[in-house]
């Protein structure tokens, strides 16, 4: 998928284990270092189970690794009846919407695809731990949704512990019984930025030019995705938009004009209400806003899922390689 | 342009054949909305997928500007009307030509490339087993 062009170096082994960005080298574990004259640090972000006591009990999770995700997928397959409880403990989830949408697509997979199973048999409930789910238009279009699936929206929900022998999680002020527990872990950016992050643990940029912007600023290093303290969800929508900014810039920089292409905090969320099955023609759309310019409100479409699903299957040929 | 006045509605604004049209459309988008099921998706979007692998090669070099060129140049206009007949001796001859020769470069580096893409491609595939 990269370009011969780009010198690409995988494996363990060059893991960066250093950044300096004043002497400008990247230093990786076995030892090579990397010069540089610009950067652009993309590192991600790592779920971060430990940071809440208890929280690694009983987890079942699609964030970690695909193995897990099978895991939980197994454990879908075999549910038929009962209480799932889904749990969001912190906000700084990699992509906030997911818990959210897996909501709705858990409730359409036992009531549209699972013939085997009775939805009144099924008690959904989502544990969120502030007043919104995202802009407020996807929050009401997401509200709306829960209500008229019968899914128990709790928000301001404030994680104490999971009761892994009696199947409870608890908040400060509630208890949660559940059969199946699925949880949406904390994220932490990688131990290596340690030094380079402000005060929210992340690394610090000019919102529009997403130049580095900490205590000392450099000109010569950009950062995108998950990594960066941007007042907008961390999504890959919003990661794709930055990296068409940062790598306009790039250009511009070693052509020598200057020119910053700016990022105007443009980000989206893919939303799925329906699944296409025997049942339904299938409900989406793809809400895009920017840092002042939320999302207006929206109905999801079956035209709005056709095209959701087109955007997944070319996903790798058309988005990631930015021609459209 | 149509200009719709929120006011007064679709009906006031627009003449019956523009209606009418409109209909038309959005029967024929209806059709086309009904023939997408999920598998019939999945194969356009599939079968596009090696239009949009070229399209990245494409724009991604200067090889369509020097085709757009080349392609305009007036001894190849006259080649394609009138097929100038080269053999063996005529290809040794043409060899001698600097274009030729840079022409004949360029290839030579295409050929090498496919050939180390197909490895790259093959080894890929290989881990993928």
């Amino acid at each position: 998928m990269v370009s011969p062009r780009v010198e690409t170096k995988f494996g363990e082994d060059e893991e960066v284990t250093d950044l300096n960005l004043n002497k400008e080298y990247v230093e990786v574990k076995n030892g090579n270092k990397y010069k540089f004259d610009y950067l652009v640090i993309a590192l991600g972000s790592e779920p971060n189970i430990e940071k809440l006591e208890g929280l690694n009990k009983d987890i079942n999770t699609f964030y970690t690794s695909i193995e897990d995700a099978l895991d939980l997928k197994r454990e879908l397959i075999d549910f038929n009846a009962g209480k799932i409880v889904v749990m969001t403990p912190e906000i700084t989830v990699s992509c906030p919407g997911a818990p959210c949408k897996f909501n709705i697509l858990l409730n359409d997979y036992f009531r549209n695809i699972r013939e085997d199973v009775d939805i009144d048999d099924v008690d959904f409930t989502f544990l969120w731990p502030t007043e919104n789910v995202g802009p407020s238009a996807l929050s009401q279009n997401f509200k709306k949704e829960c209500k008229s699936r019968n899914i128990r929206f709790f928000k301001n929900f404030e994680f104490d512990k999971v009761d892994e022998n009696n199947k409870i999680v608890k908040s400060d002020k509630k208890e949660f019984e559940y059969d199946l527990l699925i949880t949406s872990p904390p994220f932490k950016p990688p131990k290596v930025v340690e030094g380079i992050t402000n005060e929210s643990g992340w690394i610090p940029v000019d919102k529009n030019t997403l130049q580095y912007n900490g205590i000392e600023k450099h000109e010569n290093i950009f950062a995108v995705g998950d990594i960066v303290d941007l007042p907008i969800p961390k999504t890959g929508i919003g990661a794709y938009y930055q990296a068409l900014s940062v790598s306009e810039s790039l250009i511009n920089k070693i052509k020598g004009n200057e020119v910053i292409s700016e990022y105007y905090g443009e980000v989206g969320c893919p939303i799925i209400t329906q699944r296409y099955s025997s049942d339904s023609d299938g409900e989406g759309y793809i809400p895009i806003w920017t840092y002042k310019n939320p999302p207006k409100p929206f109905e999801t479409t079956s035209l709005g899922y056709r095209i959701y699903r087109m955007y997944y299957h070319i996903y790798w040929d058309a988005e990631i390689k930015a021609l459209i | 342009m149509i200009k719709i006045n929120k006011e007064k509605g679709l009906e006031d604004e627009l003449t019956k054949e523009e209606i009418d049209n409109l209909k038309d459309l959005l029967g024929t988008f209806g059709l086309i909305k009904g023939f997408l099921n999920e598998q019939v998706i999945q194969d356009l979007s599939n079968n596009s997928r090696p239009i949009l692998k070229l399209i990245n090669g494409l724009i991604s070099t200067d090889l369509t500007e020097v085709l757009e060129r080349a392609l305009q140049d007036p001894e190849v206009d006259k080649a394609l009307l009138d097929p100038p007949k080269i053999g063996l001796f005529g290809l040794m001859r043409a060899l001698r030509d600097e274009e030729v020769q840079k022409g004949m470069g360029i290839l030579i580096n295409l050929i090498k490339a496919i050939g180390k893409s197909a490895e790259d491609v093959s080894d890929f595939e290989d881990k993928l087993k």
